[in-house]
């Protein structure tokens, strides 16, 4: 397996736990209420979560190139 | 076949009654499909028309389309039946599931816990390898393997069911509201880590060819994607004294804890027999866990690094 696949995982998994401390540093939608005001971090939240996603979409691809030899031809 | 099935109420008939050639024909469907896919990878073997290309068409791209029609136009519930949504969270379960987290945790067994396990089966007092070279050889070994891995994954699984800690990372499966063949592999990537052990613990033990480990795992392939389908399959007597059938593990995936805890093999259903847990009912009602409402992809995710009291309230 390639190295390079780590670096987009690496990306992804960092992500997922920022973004998994966000959510538990935020009260639940049941315990804030429903008038309670949307937290200033849900820009960052949302941010993370795309990074979480593309990181290991990426991991995914490169790992599917790599396995039928593309990758290799790429990076040369 | 028609509609018929998906119009009739949720009581299912009573357990074992046969009552036309329909439920004959559900009654056989896995038994046929489950053990014929092990045949056939047993003859390309044998016969050297194996490629891993024809292997993926017959185990991965084959079932998957072929149970969702199936589900669509014999569905066993309509409030099982999946939006589109729905069916592409599951291809993402799927893709990620074969194409990350499931090769990057065999890479981690590979090495270096595979050399350990080697080292542990060179040391071993009995020299058994198992490398049958005929088609009804190489059936027997998959299944036997099976059967052997299935008793640690039995108890993987059980433990799973009882101890929060362990339930964490098998929550993420259960938490699904509706049953549909992409949804076994709704698996948690601690979960690849943790029920991925059985297989290379007896593999440490028992040494077995490639071939068996091919049959064996169209074998799995096939039965879990059916265990988990929203088809109208009725247990085949003898045949569910060993095996798994797509009934017995719907019970399994009710949101009712009497049921759930209960039908751990997912393979092999030999062991719940054996051990006691093993629950013939039909009338599974709701599906799920928790308070059995679906949850976000991400949260699927993240439930496994809840607190205890966030993951039991879910």
């Amino acid at each position: 397996m390639s190295p390079f696949i780590l670096v987009p995982f690496g990306v992804g998994t960092l992500a997922f736990f920022a973004s998994l401390f966000l959510t538990l540093s935020q009260p639940r939608p049941a315990e804030a209420g429903h008038e309670a005001p949307p937290s200033p971090l849900r820009r960052w939240d949302t941010t993370l979560t795309w990074l979480m996603w593309g990181g290991w979409g990426s991991a995914m691809l490169m790992r599917f190139l790599d396995r039928n030899g593309f990758l290799s031809s790429l990076t040369g | 076949m028609s509609d018929q099935a998906l119009d009739r109420p949720l009581e299912a008939a009573p357990t074992g009654r046969v009552t036309s050639f329909r439920d004959v024909f559900w009654m056989v469907l896995q038994p046929v499909l489950v053990l014929g896919s092990a045949f056939l990878v047993a003859t390309m073997v044998t016969g050297e028309w194996m490629n891993h290309k024809l292997y993926a068409l017959v185990m991965v791209m084959l079932p998957v389309p072929l149970l969702i029609f199936a589900e669509r136009r014999w569905g066993k519930r309509k409030d099982w039946q999946l939006e589109p949504k729905e069916l592409a969270e599951d291809g993402f379960w799927l893709a990620f599931g074969a194409f990350l987290w499931g090769p990057l945790i065999g890479d981690f067994y590979r090495t270096p816990i595979s050399e350990g396990f080697r080292a542990i089966r060179d040391r071993a007092l009995l020299d058994i390898t198992i490398a049958p070279e005929s088609v009804l050889g190489l059936v027997v070994a998959a299944v036997t393997l099976r059967i052997c891995s299935s008793f640690i994954y039995y108890w993987l699984h059980r433990v799973q069911h009882e101890s929060l800690f362990f339930w964490r990372m098998h929550a993420t499966h259960h938490h699904i509201t509706k049953m549909s063949c992409m949804r076994g592999a709704r698996t948690h990537p601690l979960e690849y880590l943790a029920l991925a052990l059985s297989t290379p613990v007896i593999l440490a033990l028992v040494g077995a060819s490639d071939a068996v480990l091919a049959v064996s795992a169209a074998f799995g392939v096939w039965n879990g994607k059916l265990n988990h389908s929203n088809l109208p399959l009725k247990s085949l007597p003898v045949y569910d004294w060993i095996f798994a059938t797509a009934p017995q593990h719907h019970v399994h995936h009710a949101v009712d804890r009497k049921h759930s805890d209960t039908n751990y093999g997912c393979q092999i259903i030999l062991w719940d027999r054996v051990f006691g847990t093993y629950c013939g009912d039909e009338d599974v009602g709701a599906i799920g866990a928790g308070k059995g409402v679906p949850l976000s992809l991400k949260e699927q995710l993240m439930l496994a690094f809840y607190p205890n009291k966030r993951l039991v309230d879910l």
